[in-house]
């Protein structure tokens, strides 16, 4: 039956506001103009967020493929400047580049950048070109030093990732590689090649030798793979304390699967462990998103692809396959809508595990974009985790640009608490033949408010400067939530070196531990929230010493064996009584305490070894009322 | 925004259309229907989107009742509990429901059609909606004990909201299929032929474009995926775990619930077996031929002459469909009636070309994109019958006139939990099946050939069975045969010609010989059939269900005036192509003869054969029964839990209230192994459990824990079904 009544509503009161979106398009507002150039028709690109003048307002360089190059500064006040003319970056005119990755490769205080190419250009000419790594000065002017670094390899570069894959404290680098070689034009390459200059690449691993320079070594660390790379990333899939690296593939059904390298840390070599953890996935990889969504401890991975992407889950323990379970969490999208409701294939690049709306779950954002020429709409998507589930949010969320996506990251570049993001467009290459809009770079403005969070920005010592794969662990409201410092990540992008945490309705969260990669934890207890905290390796930090009162505090939280709690605002019962209770609601253990045997105010319990690790809740019977607190048994 | 609310107010008195008509439950009933015409045509969805949506505004209407039974706040679905604490009585009943029913459905639809092609309507329809009753959208509360009737609908919406996310819909993942995997490449539709089907008795994707891809490959693009083959998992209203089967297919599970047995297959060990699938689809392409009204065929379409059927007279078997389907001519048994009962003046005859009535049939019936899909398009009939002056709103016909809301919110509530157990019986059994569609199955057979004569050209068992003036063989002299004589041997049939030869909408495709390979349905090029196995007929199954739900909703058979209409306008009617050529009214006198009609417009539709057809009626027939008298339990309040199973009906708890410390006993219909009961206060925590307790004589005595007085949620599990409900402890 046909459309009758009532229409009349829709028609006339356009003057009604609904409800705002979650996430603004700021782009032009911000001083935001660029454009990913495409070199005939495919690859690229991504940006990296760095702090490159310390100023403590996060800038963002984005590569400009066969046209700039863009590092934008913060201008502190929503707005950014585009300096990429005087700090210095005149050598990469000739090339095109992919995507960058930035550390303090030589631990002076200042952040350096690196940047993919996959050529140099001459009149249309391609020869292969070598990657650059631009050191900073300190005084906003980079320098090209690539060559004295060891890294001027001529290659056909995509995606790279740092890492202190030997845990001494300088970031190491891991470049990953698509063409063996590359002649001839791209726009009329189809299919893979095996042989010859097309063929797949062997990918490289740099050894930062004490920052001063870079040596290639993936001979020592046994990684003689090659493939149409995308890249990779350093993470720490089975929490043994040092970085693995996870190396991403196109067209894996016919050149080289996806590929999974544990880390023998301190032997200085790689078991490659793909098919035993199940990573070893045929697909069209594009990016990776690093992200712990089940609050278990273990990070979790999603894979960009064509059509649907998969979403690795971590089975923990270190050696259980992953679990592939995209469709189970609704994170499958191989059809893609636009706002006509046309469906249109899927084709994912950017990835992104971030908590915008600062509820403690991570939600996750996907950078969607069609290929080039043959231009159809892909718009991007903003899955909401709710129980664990991602439900994907609406075009009202702002987020559902249709352009042609490729790298996104996140950071919070007006500090106000909630993750931004920008991504990464490319320019059409060619007239398509029919009218369709696209839009260059896009940055886009979180818009919630309301839930409390607390960001965490590492300051290494013996450990990378920027704290890059360092866990952050904060536990909140009986949830340990952790992140990676990233190194690289999405599709040839790096996110802020910034951790960001949502703390839904807590103002404070029980501890926030840092797990230095290169040694040693530092833990804090209770930090209030809304605020950043710079944990700096070289101050020890320890327990609050006065807890807020009157309130039960107890610590430390994760517990290993015992457990104190501090009860001196309380006027005490007679005999204090503690009740232990498993998630489940089963009691598990109880203690009863004289008024009189309670030392310092603080009851110390021990926990029973027979306590598997997990989520509890004490009871405790000071007066009258019982006060419930969940806590962490590790 | 006072001007504009003024402003609207008078729009909606000139449209006929009037707050002082109708009620809350009215106006948002509206704006879902509106919701659903502006997104994705998904039956299923959209099923459960008018349940849930109905319950919804039913829980916010039943919670002020004390005397009647919620149908989620306090009791548990599945594996989900809603709970609730009561509310207090306010002193302005009518203000209280209005304002909770507003905000519940506000929050639900601004939930469910986020991601609408058309949200941005959806949404400014609700906010002017909600600014137009004098409600602000933004009061988020769900704190329902503050009293505050808005807080109680937000917190309804809410616990919908999450309920949803876990009821099997998949609504987290976009409703995507979790384990379904289509066996057949797609059919591309720019290209002729069932293109090398593998399986001829499964379902095809049809694929509306190709693009390029990065290997310069031309692949299909956008082949829209099966909808809802996994459905049979979604919690029902009324349906019960003994109308239950769970088959295994393709190692998936499906869960067909009414499972009505095998469709006609073609078998390749013998030709006589294949007989009922070559009758079925070559009975569509016959009646693709009645879609030309210049023919000179002319039909009586009133009442007097069509109609009135008995389905205890439907066919019971597959052989059974030939002789209640006119394969030739088109059309059923159904003789009409003398009389029209509230008149007792016999029904004026209404002479049309055939091939009118069956296209405004087929479009009348589409419920395709920009409709509100065969599920909503009954709650339009409910409002259109709501709306007659000679309806009396007497619950089954009997008793008191009920004022306008309560009738809304009660048969809202009926006919949503019909139309969603519909939903998930006829998709369930459309999953488990997987059956072909005429568009595949009539290009299937047209590419093997004929079927009907070994000494003829182009013989194969699987082909076309052959009848002159309808479906024949080209031959070298054939206007069809080629310019190179290429298609000589081909399979041509009279039918609708299709829409390569409509260029705009006023041209008409017309019927003529064609050949097979190219036919198509008479739908929209954009929508040419939906994306799901045929087998069971959602409209069948709906619309069945729906008109028993009206007959017992009102106590009558009959539309009020012993007659229902639609005028579908001269040359304005139709979409795609010119026509009706005059007016055509279609008549109804009672609401089975609209579903009986609704059924054979897919028919003429181009898809669905008649075995689709009436097994789904006959499903649709139990299902609107069973819907209409569990939700009347709802309304007597003698629901004691959930209705997962014949259990929950029938368990008896005694004493109730109970005594803590003294003996429960519940008692159960039948004797069940391995029960475990557990009793939760409503905060939710677990205050009792016990395992594995066999039932002794129909019984289970329990010594009860010393519970502090109050109520409690009781629940009773089985392996296969959970039953709650309340408790209260003295």
């Amino acid at each position: 039956m046909r459309r009758v009544v009532l229409m009349v509503f829709s028609m006339l009161l356009s003057s009604v506001l609904y409800a705002q979106e979650l996430f603004t398009d700021v782009t032009e507002a911000a001083g935001i103009a660029h454009y990913f150039q495409v070199f005939q028709g495919t690859f690229g690109g991504g940006a990296a967020v760095l702090d490159f003048n310390h100023d403590g307002h996060e800038d963002v360089f984005i590569a400009g493929g066969s046209g700039k190059n863009a590092l934008y500064k913060n201008n502190r006040n929503g707005t950014f400047t585009n300096v990429i003319e005087e700090a210095g970056f005149s050598d990469l005119d000739t090339v095109v580049t992919q995507g960058a990755v930035c550390a303090d490769v030589n631990k002076d205080g200042y952040t350096d950048i690196f940047i993919t190419t996959i050529a140099s250009v001459n009149n249309d000419q391609f020869t292969a070109a070598t990657n650059f790594l631009f050191i900073n000065d300190g005084n906003g002017k980079f320098v090209n030093k690539t060559k004295s670094y060891g890294l001027n390899e001529i290659t056909f570069s995509t995606g790279a990732a740092f890492g202190d894959v030997n845990k001494d404290g300088f970031p190491d680098l891991f470049v990953g590689n698509y063409f063996n070689k590359f002649k001839g034009r791209l726009d009329d390459y189809n299919g893979v090649l095996t042989e010859g200059e097309q063929a797949p690449a062997a990918d490289l691993i740099y050894i930062n030798n004490n920052g001063g320079s870079f040596v290639e070594s993936s001979e020592v660390y046994g990684m003689d793979h090659t493939g149409l790379g995308f890249g990779g990333i350093f993470t720490d899939y089975d929490n043994d304390g040092d970085l693995d690296l996870m190396v991403i593939n196109d067209f894996g059904n016919r050149a080289t699967p996806n590929l999974l390298y544990r880390n023998e840390y301190p032997e200085k070599a790689f078991t490659d462990v793909s098919t035993a953890m199940g990573f070893d996935i045929a697909m069209n990889a594009m990016g990776v998103g690093i992200g712990d969504y089940n609050l278990d401890g273990w990070m979790d991975y999603f894979i960009t692809n064509i059509s649907s992407s998969p979403f690795l889950e971590n089975q923990g323990q270190g050696d259980i396959p992953f679990l592939e379970k995209t469709k189970q969490l609704g994170t499958s999208h191989p059809i893609l809508y636009t706002a006509q409701g046309q469906g249109v294939p899927a084709i994912s690049w950017g990835v992104n595990f971030f908590d915008y709306d600062n509820d403690m779950d991570l939600d996750l954002h996907i950078a969607n974009g069609c290929l080039n020429p043959s231009i159809l709409p892909n718009p991007n998507l903003l899955l909401e985790n709710i129980n664990g589930q991602f439900v994907l949010g609406g075009p009202s969320y702002g987020l559902s640009d249709p352009s042609i996506g490729r790298g996104s990251v996140t950071f919070d570049y007006d500090n106000d608490g909630d993750l931004d993001l920008l991504v990464v467009n490319q320019s059409q290459y060619r007239d398509p033949g029919y009218v369709v809009e696209t839009q260059g770079v896009r940055l886009f403005r979180n818009e919630t408010a309301g839930n409390n969070w607390l960001k965490v920005k590492l300051q290494g010592q013996t450990a990378d400067k920027n704290g890059i794969g360092s866990r952050v662990e904060v536990y909140v409201n009986g949830n340990k939530l952790i992140r990676e410092i990233d190194g690289g990540s999405s599709h040839e992008s790096q996110n802020s070196t910034i951790a960001h945490f949502g703390l839904a309705n807590a103002t404070k969260a029980d501890s926030l531990v840092v797990r230095w990669m290169g040694g040693g934890v530092q833990t804090l207890y209770e930090p209030e929230g809304n605020q950043l905290i710079t944990v700096d390796q070289a101050v020890i930090t320890g327990l609050d010493a006065s807890p807020s009162l009157p309130s039960v505090t107890l610590y430390p939280n994760p517990v290993n064996h015992y457990l104190k709690m501090s009860v001196g605002g309380f006027r005490l019962a007679e005999e204090v009584h503690l009740e232990v209770y498993s998630f489940q609601g089963q009691l598990v253990d109880q203690l009863k305490v004289k008024r009189e045997d309670i030392e310092d105010s603080t009851i110390l319990w021990k926990a029973p070894h027979s306590l598997r690790p997990g989520i509890y809740f004490m009871k405790i019977y000071i007066g009258p009322e019982a006060i419930l607190r969940r806590f962490i048994m590790e | 925004m006072k001007k504009s609310y003024l402003l609207l107010i008078g729009l909606l008195m000139v449209s006929g259309f009037s707050f002082a008509q109708h009620s809350i439950a009215r106006l948002w009933n509206e704006a879902l229907l509106e919701a659903i015409r502006n997104d994705f045509a998904r039956p299923t969805v959209h099923a459960r989107n008018l349940f849930h949506t109905s319950a919804a505004m039913y829980d916010a209407w039943a919670a002020y009742d004390p005397s009647v039974a919620t149908y989620f706040l306090g009791k548990q679905h599945g594996e989900y509990l809603f709970l609730f604490d009561g509310i207090a009585l306010p002193e302005d009943l009518l203000a209280a429901r209005q304002e909770a029913i507003s905000y519940a459905c506000y929050k639900l639809l601004r939930f469910r059609f986020r991601n609408s092609p058309g949200w941005e309507e959806t949404f400014l329809y609700v906010e002017n909606l909600m600014d137009s009753l004098g409600y602000d959208p933004g009061y988020i509360s769900e704190d329902y004990k503050s009293g505050k009737p808005a807080a109680l609908g937000n917190y309804i919406a809410a616990s919908i909201i999450e309920f949803g996310l876990q009821d099997g819909s998949n609504e987290g993942g976009s409703y995507q299929n979790i384990e379904y995997e289509s066996v057949n490449n797609p059919l591309i539709l720019t290209n002729p032929g069932s293109q090398n089907i593998k399986e001829p008795n499964r379902w095809q994707p049809l694929a509306f474009e190709t693009f390029i891809d990065q290997s310069g490959n031309e692949v299909p693009g956008g082949v829209p995926s099966f909808l809802g083959p996994e459905w049979g998992k979604v919690i029902p209203f009324s349906l019960k775990k003994g109308d239950l089967t769970v088959h295994q297919r393709d190692g998936m599970e499906c869960w067909v619930y009414h499972d009505p047995g095998d469709p006609c297959y073609i078998n390749p060990e013998s030709n006589d077996l294949s007989y009922d699938y070559k009758w079925n689809f070559s009975l569509v392409v016959n009646w693709s031929a009645h879609l030309d009204p210049t023919d000179g065929v002319l039909w009586d379409i009133s009442p007097g002459h069509m109609g009135n059927l008995d389905i205890s007279k439907f066919p019971k078997t597959i052989a059974g469909l030939r002789d209640f389907y006119n394969k030739l001519e088109g059309g059923d048994p159904g003789l009409g009636y003398a009389m029209n009962p509230k008149t007792n003046q016999p029904y004026a005859p209404q002479i049309v070309p055939r091939g009118d009535y069956t296209r405004v049939l087929a479009e009348f019936w589409a419920d395709g994109p920009d409709s509100e899909t065969p599920p909503g398009h009954w709650f339009t009939i409910l409002n259109y019958v709501n709306d007659h002056p000679l309806l009396e709103k007497k619950f089954q016909g009997e008793g008191e006139i009920l004022d306008p809301l309560e009738w809304d919110v009660k048969s809202y509530f009926v006919l949503g939990g019909a139309m969603h157990d519909v939903a998930i019986t006829a998709w369930g059994i459309k999953g488990y099946y997987d059956f072909i569609r005429p568009i595949s199955a009539i290009r299937y057979m047209a590419d093997k050939g004929q079927s009907s004569d070994e000494n003829l050209p182009s013989y194969h068992p699987d082909g076309m069975p052959l009848i002159e003036g309808y479906i024949e063989l080209v031959t070298d002299t054939d206007p069809l045969a080629g310019a190179n004589g290429e298609n000589v041997g081909k399979i041509k049939v009279l039918a609708w010609r299709g829409h390569d030869f409509i260029e705009d909408t006023t041209d008409m495709a017309g019927v003529g010989w064609i050949l097979a390979e190219n036919w198509w349905p008479y739908q929209r090029p954009s929508f040419v059939t939906p994306p799901f196995a045929g087998y069971v007929s959602g409209h069948s199954t709906f619309s069945r269900a729906a008109a028993k739900v009206l007959t017992l909703l009102t106590g009558d058979e009959y539309f009020p005036g012993g007659v229902g209409e639609f005028v579908a306008k001269k040359n304005d009617f139709l979409v795609f192509e010119e026509g009706p050529s005059m007016d055509v009214v279609l008549q109804w006198a009672k609401y089975t003869d609209a579903s009986d009609q609704c059924s054979l417009s897919r028919i003429w539709g181009g898809i669905h054969p008649p075995v689709d057809d009436i097994p789904g009626r006959l499903i649709g027939e139990k299902v609107g029964e069973a819907a209409f008298q569990h939700a009347r339990r709802y309304f007597e309040n003698k629901v004691l839990g959930v209705p997962e199973n014949t259990m929950a009906e029938e368990v008896s708890i005694y004493p109730n209230p109970a005594k803590a410390g003294h003996p429960l006993h519940i008692k159960m219909p039948a004797n069940y192994p391995q029960l475990s009961i557990s009793i939760r206060a409503v905060n939710g925590m677990l205050v009792y459990k016990e395992n594995n307790k066999n039932t002794k004589d129909k019984e289970i005595v329990l010594d009860t824990p010393p519970l502090h007085p109050g109520v409690y949620i009781i629940s009773i599990e089985s392996d296969l079904s959970i039953s709650a409900g309340m408790l209260m402890v003295e």
